[in-house]
């Protein structure tokens, strides 16, 4: 059961992606709820289980959007995994912690998808992207984790975890 | 560390990242249609996006109400439709007198469009992210649209159809980084290249190349598609130069144009399906 409604809150994040993402965006920057979502999943479960939603994240959108079917499914998954890698290095599962965390996974998502979209076919100016998008969106992605971070966690986790702090 | 290597989750991780890289490669071979799965998802997301959609306008409709004086709003409104129905005359007026002098006989666009049919969508998504323009409309290939077709508004170019599936397309705009069209400054009748840009992209432009050094165009003149290239029909309004200058080489000029359609509000859209010859 807690595994569909983990699927259901994915798709309602690429939902709102795709949708209402616009409508929060500031300076046509928008936040990634699927990513804020994928990191969330991650924090909560084991190694595996981050790998496994986030390989489903990814596939959901290369579906949707991609044109190169599995690129967001293999960013999203390593993304997860490194994640849960990195916190079961510092053993601390906190707010700041994972907007920290989701800050580095996004501004590596967005690094990644300028460098193969753009910048290895000699297109656009990279300091540009560098400054105008790819900083700005990790930024608000990781503030947007830190709002909903309580409620995706708390989804997140076994029944019989609910209560305890990690 | 060589435990690691050795360990079932490392085999699996490292099957399923060759799996996937293999998919990658399939993908990139094109096809007319989207695939089984990504047509079966896009379906059943469609209906899902656009309800979303239509909240988010809803509830962005209503606090805007407040952040402006309404009566100041609505004049602007009005003013801006009566400026659009001006530009539009004057547009008109251009291309009949150019025809009129390059002796090529009097066409309206209605009759240049004769052969082609028009479906009417919705647009129900937008590609995530800052990268790229594109956005989903709710028709496809039930409904007669093809990979390719082109996308307009009353207002003028929207893009082309680049993914279609049964119900559903995914449509690149003009201003996006992956679009080019040929074109053609409606006044003067010099061709030239307009591509999108990322960071005009983001400002809701795009750029204007290859246009001749001996070109006498003037910032406010309109461009419209040429017709060549093999996707866009000729005469669709692209948009306005916003600005001119010499591209650092100095051997042609190069603009900012100004799209007539506003990617930022686009709701709905009409498919031209080319016939069969």
């Amino acid at each position: 059961m807690r595994h569909i409604w983990k699927s259901v809150v994915l798709l309602l994040a690429l939902l709102i992606d795709s949708t209402l993402g616009s409508h929060i965006g500031i300076l046509d920057i928008s936040p990634s709820f699927l990513l804020v979502t994928v990191i969330a999943m991650a924090m909560a479960g084991e190694l595996a289980e981050a790998g496994i939603y986030g390989l489903a994240a990814g596939v959901l959108w290369d579906i949707l959007w991609g044109r190169t079917f599995g690129f967001h499914a293999l960013l999203y998954m390593y993304v997860a995994l490194g994640a849960r890698a990195f916190l079961e290095l510092v053993y601390k599962n906190t707010p700041v912690i994972t907007a920290g965390i989701t800050f580095v996974a996004s501004l590596l998502c967005e690094l990644v998808l300028c460098f193969f979209s753009f910048t290895i076919w000699g297109r656009g100016n990279f300091l540009y992207n560098l400054f105008r998008i790819i900083i700005p969106t990790a930024a608000y992605t990781a503030i947007v984790q830190m709002l909903l971070y309580y409620p995706i966690t708390r989804l997140s986790r076994p029944k019989e975890e609910r209560g305890t702090r990690r | 560390m060589s435990n690691f290597f050795k360990s079932k989750f490392f085999i699996i991780l490292a099957i399923v990242t060759v799996l996937i890289l293999i998919l990658m490669a399939v993908s990139t071979i094109s096809t007319d249609k989207a695939g089984f799965a990504g047509d079966a998802v896009g379906t059943v997301m469609s209906p899902v996006q656009r309800f979303f959609r239509s909240v988010g306008d809803a509830t962005g409709n209503f606090f805007s109400r407040f952040r402006s004086n309404s009566s100041y709003r609505e004049e602007n409104q009005q003013l801006a439709a009566r400026v659009k129905e001006l530009e539009e005359e004057t547009r008109e007026l251009y291309a009949l007198r150019n025809e009129n002098e390059r002796l090529r006989g009097l066409l309206s666009l209605s009759e240049t469009y004769t052969n082609y049919e028009m479906v009417g969508a919705r647009v129900v998504a937008k590609d995530p992210g800052a990268w790229f323009s594109a956005f989903k409309i709710d028709k496809g290939t039930v409904h007669g649209v093809r990979k390719n077709d082109t996308v307009i508004t009353d207002a003028g170019l929207v893009g082309y159809v680049y993914e279609v599936g049964s119900t559903w397309s995914n449509v690149v705009s003009v201003i996006d980084s992956r679009s080019a069209a040929g074109c053609i400054i409606e006044r003067t009748g010099d061709m030239a290249v307009v591509e999108g840009s990322l960071d005009l992209m983001n400002e809701g432009t795009c750029h204007l190349s290859y246009l001749s050094r001996e070109a006498e165009v003037a910032v406010g003149d309109f461009v419209e598609t040429s017709g060549l290239g093999g996707i866009y029909p000729e005469k669709l309004l692209i948009g306005k130069i916003k600005s001119l200058s010499v591209d650092p080489q100095g051997l042609y000029y190069e603009a900012v144009i100004e799209p007539a359609v506003d990617f930022e509000r686009i709701t709905e859209v009409m498919v031209i399906r080319r016939q069969e010859e």
